[in-house]
C-alpha cells in the first residue's frame, strides 16, 4: 500500500516534469480544449434554454377564438362550442363574454378603454380553448377558425413557437461545431502527449532497464492528458459558473418576457459543471490513451 | 546461478547470433565475455536481461526461465539484474543523485529509504562530493561510476557491464574494473562483455570467447588467447 502510494508520488512527478518540458504545447492544448468546452457550455445552455422555454411556451399556449358579432343568443354559443369540443386536439373549451373580454382588454391595453363599458361594448363574445399537443396547435387553430360563427382566432404561442425552433436550431449547429472543435482538441493532446513521449525516449529505455512495469511507465503520460482535459474544461466551467449568475442577476432572471424566464442559477451550474468537466475527461482519457498505446506497446 | 543451455538465436535479417550456446555462470563470479563484433555478445546480453527471448534452448537464472516468461513479468525479473552500458544513458536534466534515485523510485521505494541507499552507493562508487552535479560536468570515467551505482542500487545478484571501458581511457578503464571488483567481492555476479585486451590480460578472470555465434573458448584462467 505505503508502495503504491510513493509509486502514485513519482508519476505525479514524472507528469509534471513532462509538463514542464513541453508547456508551450500543453498550453495550446489546454486553450484548444478550453475554447471547445466554453462552446460547449454555450451550446449547452442555450439547449437547455430551448427545453426550459418549450415547456413555459406549452404550459402557456391556447388559442383564443372570437366569435362574429351577431352570435350572442345562448343557443348559438352553445353551437359553435360542440363544434370545437368536437375537435381530437382540444383538451378544454372555455367561455369569455364580451363584457369579460372588454376587462382583459382594460387590463391589457389601459382605463381608456373603460368608457366602453356598458351598452357601448364593440367586442364579441369569445372562447379560450386549451389544446392537448401543442405543436399541433396551428393546425387546430385553422380549424376552428372555419367553424361558423367564429370570426378569428389567434395563440398566443406562434411568435413562440419560431423563436424556440430558431434556438433550436443554433443549438444542433452548434453542437456539430463543437464537436468538431473536440475532435481537433482531442488530437491536440494526442499530439502533445506523443511528443513528450518521443522526448523521453531515453528516460523510457532506461526506466525499463532498471525493472520499471509499463503501467509506471504509461501513467505520467496518461496524466498529463487527463491534466490537460480537466484545466482545460475547468477554465470555461469557471466563467459560466461566475459568469451566468450575472448575467441571470442583470437580466432579472427573464429573457424579454415572463416566457422566457432563465434558468435558475444552481441548476445552470450543476448541469453545464458536470457535461463540461466530463467532457475534459473523457477527451483528454481518450487522448492519452490512444497516444501512449502507439507508443508504448508493452514488450520485453 | 545462470545456465545457457544449447541456446539459439537469429534475428529475422537471418543473422545466427547465437548457435546452441551452453555456459553455465556460479553465483558471485566475475566473468568477460570476449569476442569480434557480431560475434552474439549483445545478443547475450539482450537474452539474459530478457529483452529477446530465444528460438530454441534454455536460459535458466537463479531458476527462472527467463525466455517463457510473460513480458508482465519480466519487469519485476529485470529488478534482479543491473546493467551498464558503453554510453552510460544518464539523464542529462538530473543530477548525480538524482540520476541514481530515479532507479529505486520506479519501485516505488520511499523517499526517505532511497535517499540513506543513494548515499551508500555514492560512497561505494566514490562520487560522494558529486552528488549534485550534472553528468555533462563529469568526466567520462566519473560517468561510468555513476551509471554503475544506478545499476546496483536496487542490490541485483547480477550485473551486466556491456563494454562499460568503451569510451574511456586506459587510466580511467582500471579505475572502473576497480570498482567492478569491489562489488564482485560484495557478492554480485559480474558479468562484462569487452573488446578490451589489455584489460583481460590484466585482470585475469574467467574468460568465455565468442565467434560467430559459437563459444570457442572457456577459459578459467584467463587471458587473451588469439583466435
Amino acid at each position: 500500500m505505503k508502495r503504491l502510494l510513493n509509486l502514485f508520488w513519482y508519476e505525479l512527478k514524472y507528469a509534471f516534469r513532462g509538463i514542464r518540458k513541453h508547456l508551450l504545447l500543453t498550453l495550446s492544448a489546454i486553450s484548444a480544449m478550453a475554447v471547445s468546452t466554453l462552446l460547449i457550455g454555450c451550446f449547452l445552455l442555450i439547449g437547455l434554454h430551448v427545453d426550459h422555454f418549450a415547456t413555459n411556451v406549452e404550459q402557456d399556449m391556447s388559442v383564443h377564438v372570437v366569435l362574429d358579432s351577431e352570435v350572442s343568443d345562448d343557443d348559438q354559443i352553445d353551437a359553435v362550442e360542440k363544434e370545437i369540443q368536437k375537435l381530437s386536439n382540444v383538451a378544454s373549451v372555455r367561455f369569455s363574454s364580451k363584457d369579460e373580454e372588454l376587462e382583459l382588454m382594460i387590463q391589457e391595453k389601459g382605463e381608456a378603454f373603460s368608457l366602453y363599458r356598458g351598452e357601448e361594448n364593440p367586442l364579441s363574445h369569445a372562447f379560450f380553448v386549451e389544446v392537448k399537443d401543442s405543436s399541433a396547435i396551428e393546425k387546430t387553430a385553422a380549424s376552428i377558425e372555419k367553424i361558423d360563427g367564429v370570426s378569428s382566432v389567434a395563440y398566443g404561442g406562434s411568435s413562440v413557437t419560431r423563436l424556440v425552433d430558431l434556438l433550436d436550431m443554433v443549438r444542433k449547429i452548434g453542437y456539430g461545431v463543437a464537436v468538431l472543435l473536440l475532435i481537433l482538441s482531442l488530437y491536440l493532446i494526442y499530439n502533445t502527449i506523443r511528443t513528450t513521449i518521443y522526448s523521453r525516449q531515453d528516460e523510457i529505455k532506461i526506466m525499463r532497464t532498471v525493472g520499471a512495469t509499463n503501467a509506471f511507465i504509461r501513467i505520467p503520460f496518461e496524466v498529463q492528458g487527463i491534466l490537460i482535459g480537466l484545466i482545460g474544461a475547468l477554465i470555461p466551467f469557471l466563467l459560466i459558473f461566475f459568469g451566468y449568475p450575472v448575467v441571470y442577476e442583470q437580466m432579472d432572471g427573464v429573457l424579454f418576457a415572463s416566457v422566457f424566464s432563465l434558468v435558475s442559477v444552481t441548476q445552470v451550474r450543476w448541469l453545464l459543471g458536470l457535461a463540461m468537466l466530463g467532457c475534459g475527461l473523457v477527451i483528454g482519457i481518450l487522448a492519452s490513451l490512444l497516444a501512449v498505446g502507439k507508443s508504448l506497446k508493452a514488450k520485453r | 546461478m545462470i545456465e545457457l543451455k544449447n541456446v539459439t538465436k537469429s534475428y529475422p535479417n537471418g543473422v545466427h547470433a547465437l548457435n546452441r550456446v551452453s555456459l553455465a555462470i556460479e553465483d558471485g563470479e566475475f566473468i568477460y565475455i570476449i569476442g569480434p563484433t557480431g560475434s552474439g555478445k549483445s545478443t547475450i546480453i539482450k537474452i539474459l536481461n530478457g529483452e529477446e527471448v530465444p528460438d530454441s534452448g534454455l536460459v535458466l537464472v537463479d531458476g527462472v526461465d527467463v525466455g517463457s516468461l510473460k513480458h508482465r513479468k519480466v519487469p519485476y525479473y529485470r529488478r534482479n539484474i543491473g546493467c551498464v552500458f558503453q554510453d552510460y544513458r544518464l539523464l542529462p536534466t538530473l543530477t548525480v543523485q538524482e540520476n541514481i534515485a530515479f532507479a529505486l523510485e520506479v519501485l516505488g521505494i520511499s523517499k526517505k529509504e532511497i535517499r540513506s541507499r543513494v548515499d551508500e552507493v555514492l560512497e561505494l562508487v566514490d562520487l560522494k562530493n558529486k552528488a549534485r552535479a550534472y553528468p555533462n560536468e563529469l568526466s567520462g570515467g566519473q560517468q561510468q561510476r555513476v551509471t554503475i551505482g544506478r545499476a546496483i542500487a536496487n542490490n541485483p545478484k547480477l550485473l551486466i557491464a556491456d563494454e562499460p571501458t568503451g569510451n574511456l581511457d586506459p587510466e580511467k578503464s582500471l579505475e572502473i574494473i576497480a570498482l567492478l571488483e569491489k562489488i564482485n567481492q560484495l557478492g554480485t555476479t559480474v558479468l562484462m562483455v569487452t573488446h578490451d585486451i589489455v584489460l583481460v590480460e590484466k585482470f585475469k578472470k574467467r574468460t568465455v570467447t565468442l565467434d560467430q555465434g559459437y563459444v570457442v573458448k572457456d577459459s578459467k584462467k584467463g587471458g587473451y588467447i588469439s583466435l
